[in-house]
């Protein structure tokens, strides 16, 4: 298949499989469950070929239907969104496999080939937000992934979703409404809604209107740090992340806040370079954000009885770490902010599965009521620990090497606020897991309320997160020199 | 300062006010259902600055007509708005499901006796 | 409702309805509207029909919302396939000029009727 045609060919494979799909959960539903993995697999198979291409012939556009730029949707394929493709259908298709025997418990009965539906949706969306070149194209997906996530959310019956996942979406859709204003402003500046014919205005006249600049920076900046759950505006998170079913928080925490941080760096960097942006001030108040949200989201975690919802703020933490990547204006630190993304998916995607895993098997979400469950599932209980060691930061596992960017780029651009906040963060980060850890793996053991631990498909699963983990963290050339070549071209 | 531009301007000063008063009244109003018409109004503020974009004083409509030359209004943002509105619409069915839903289950609308109850 | 004059009108009323809802739904390259807006209205007819007769139609109006969601849903994703070069069926600014485009806004059409058809039947239940 020619490569320029894989980004758009896999959002419109994946949401034909969604259309689809709704007809098999009515009339042939033990088929749902395969078709998902079948459509997940042959897009991470077309995202690997996209990769390769990519790494070998550099970024490549396509005009949807023939119309060129900047009458047409353009759908470019540069290396941060080859990154992206990558990193969510592989997530995806783990947690379809986990889920294929966590469905019945968590959902609501009947409904595991709906949920399968949602799956693919959000799938689409976020696929289609991050190859998209043109700002409206990227609005209509945002909504696609805020809807799907609220319903995913929803996806659990019972009460307590139920203001949880209201709060999600009023909070998202107020955040939707500033990105839309953000994009109207841009809109009037430049006349342009493709990113790279706006910015090539931007460049020639944007000096001209600092305010305007400002007020339509400031407007989706703060659309996109309210669905993102950046420091202040993360109050949306803990409920909807903990009260959703494992497989949707896994989704939710692992990849929905990460692509609008994805679409910050488009907006930072491809739209508005870096020069533009200098003149206002908002990397000084991104910093401010992001140093707030990494130490107040670890106070508040260490304070939490229920596990989901420590893991929750965990997620604000760790978002707290990719915008202090994004905000320092450096290529280390967009190099920082891209490995986070990848690393944290993968760790907190692989923490939340195992915690339903031991959820499972007490069936009570608060940590003392998972006493021994660590030995007890011996494989669960181990990769949680591995995910936690590795949010801590210890050498030979991922977390180190964003912490060790992140603190490299700190250094390069002169603030030296960003040492010590790395350094106190992985102590308090220690601060809130080796609790659990004890707790999992030192205490009596209670009775397992089913046989859970035993079932292949979760571990399966947990295992193949836990492969990627490793491999990023033992030998990060592997993906390091593509994710320098990403970053470098955003920038450029 | 010269105030005649306010006068050529006035879409996007009324559409300002309009997202400032959405804006209000979701953060001001208890009713859960009031907050989701706070949402809309927000929304059709934000849509009346997109058209405002596009409207060239004295333009005919979009619809190429061959053979004559006019002016015509900028048709993007009437499809962007359109698109706008459906998604507008979508966010208020779900909303309007889920307040449904938590008045089965709480019997309450209120958000100060919701809190109450959910401590 | 049992009302005798209700049901007269609403069987007068509900032709203009559909009729009105498909000449926006095919006018939608001629006239403001599209599938959106005229797939609303259809669908607010079929609500008008429940609304008014209030049988007990059980799993039927699901079965129709599902097949013309998945129906819809895939008529309106072949839109992106149609190249540049597509050429036009008729005259411009005649009924037909966009071609396979009517089916892809009835698509979209059937889509959102069967959605509104959906939201009500499902919260009525």
């Amino acid at each position: 298949m020619v490569i320029e045609f894989i980004p758009f060919a896999l959002v419109l494979f994946t949401l034909v499989g969604a259309f689809i799909m709704p007809f098999l959960a009515r009339w042939f539903s033990r088929g749902c469950i395969p078709l998902t993995l079948g459509i997940l697999g042959l897009d991470f198979f077309m995202a690997g070929n996209l990769l390769r291409g990519v790494a070998a012939h550099g970024p490549v556009a396509y005009y949807i239907g023939g119309w060129p730029a900047p009458w047409g949707i353009e759908v470019r394929g540069d290396g941060l969104a080859a990154i992206m493709l990558i990193l969510i259908c592989f997530i995806m298709f783990w947690t379809v496999v986990y889920g294929a025997s966590s469905m019945e418990r968590e959902i609501t009965p009947g409904g595991s080939g709906w949920y399968c539906t949602l799956l693919l949706l959000i799938t689409a969306g976020m696929m289609g937000l991050v190859v998209s070149g043109d700002l409206f194209n990227m609005y209509v997906m945002i909504e696609v992934v805020t809807l799907s996530g609220c319903a995913l959310v929803l996806a659990r019956g019972g009460r307590e979703v139920l203001p949880a996942a209201l709060k999600y979406l009023l909070l998202a859709t107020i955040g939707s409404g500033f990105i839309l204003f953000g994009i109207a402003f841009t809109y009037l500046l430049t006349g342009h809604l493709n990113l790279g014919f706006a910015a090539a205005e931007l460049m020639a006249s944007g000096a001209q209107y600092p305010y305007l600049n400002w007020i339509a920076l400031t407007f989706m900046v703060i659309g996109l740090a309210v669905k993102a759950g950046l420091f202040p505006l993360h109050v949306w998170l803990p409920d909807a992340h903990s009260t959703a079913p494992s497989t949707s928080s896994a989704v939710l925490s692992g990849l929905v806040v990460k692509v609008y941080a994805v679409v910050v760096m488009r907006v930072f960097f491809q739209l508005y370079t870096a020069e533009l942006l200098q003149a206002t001030d908002i990397d000084q108040i991104l910093l401010i954000m992001s140093i707030g949200a990494i130490l107040a989201g670890s106070f508040f975690a260490l304070v939490q009885t229920d596990l989901k919802r420590l893991l929750a703020y965990s997620t604000v933490a760790q978002v707290g770490y990719i915008f202090l990547g994004i905000s320092v204006f450096s290529i280390t630190g967009l190099e920082g902010a891209i490995f986070h993304i990848a690393a944290h998916a993968l760790m907190k995607s692989m923490l939340f599965l195992a915690a339903g895993v031991l959820i499972a098997g007490t069936g009570s979400r608060y940590i003392n009521d998972l006493k021994g469950m660590g030995r007890a599932m011996p494989f669960a209980g181990g990769i949680f620990a591995l995910g936690a060691f590795s949010m801590i930061g210890l050498p030979l596992l991922a977390g180190f090497i964003s912490k060790y960017l992140l603190a490299l780029a700190g250094w390069e651009t002169g603030n030296y606020l960003v040492l010590p906040v790395m350094v106190l963060s992985g102590l308090l980060n220690a601060a809130y897991y080796l609790p659990v850890l004890r707790v999992l793996f030192w205490e009596e053991a209670a009775p397992l309320v089913e046989k859970t631990g035993k079932e292949r498909g979760p571990l399966i699963a947990l295992a193949a997160l836990a492969g990627g983990l490793l491999i990023m963290g033992v030998m990060p050339e592997v993906g390091r020199d593509f994710i320098q070549l990403a970053a470098a071209w955003l920038w450029g | 300062m010269d105030w005649s531009i306010l006068g050529v301007n006035y879409p996007y000063i009324f559409s300002i006010l309009l997202f400032s008063l959405g804006w209000l009244i979701i953060f001001t109003q208890a009713n859960l259902i009031k907050k989701v018409i706070g949402i809309n109004i927000m929304e059709s503020g934000i849509f009346l600055f997109f058209l405002a974009i596009g409207d060239i004083a004295g333009g005919n409509p979009p619809i190429f007509v061959p053979g004559s030359e006019q002016v015509y209004v900028n048709p993007l943002p009437s499809a962007v708005i359109l698109t706008g509105i459906v998604v507008s619409f979508s966010i208020t069915a779900l909303a309007l499901s889920i307040i449904i839903k938590i008045y089965h289950n709480y019997r309450t609308i209120y958000m100060p006796e919701l809190l109450r109850v959910l401590e | 409702m049992e009302n005798t004059i209700v049901r007269q009108t609403f069987r007068f009323i509900i032709t203009f309805l559909l009729l009105y809802g498909v000449y926006i739904i095919f006018h939608g390259h001629l006239s403001p509207g599209g599938g959106f807006a005229g797939g609303m209205i259809m669908g607010l007819g079929f609500i008008l029909y429940l609304l008014v007769y209030e049988g007990d139609l059980g799993m039927l109006p699901v079965n129709v919302v599902i097949f013309l969601v998945s129906l819809g849903g895939i008529m309106e994703a072949s839109k992106f396939l149609i190249g540049k070069n597509f050429p036009a069926a008729s005259a411009p600014a005649s009924l037909f000029s966009i071609g396979i485009g009517n089916l892809v806004n009835l698509g979209i059409g059937l889509l959102v009727a069967a959605t509104i058809l959906g939201i009500f039947y499902l919260e009525e239940r």
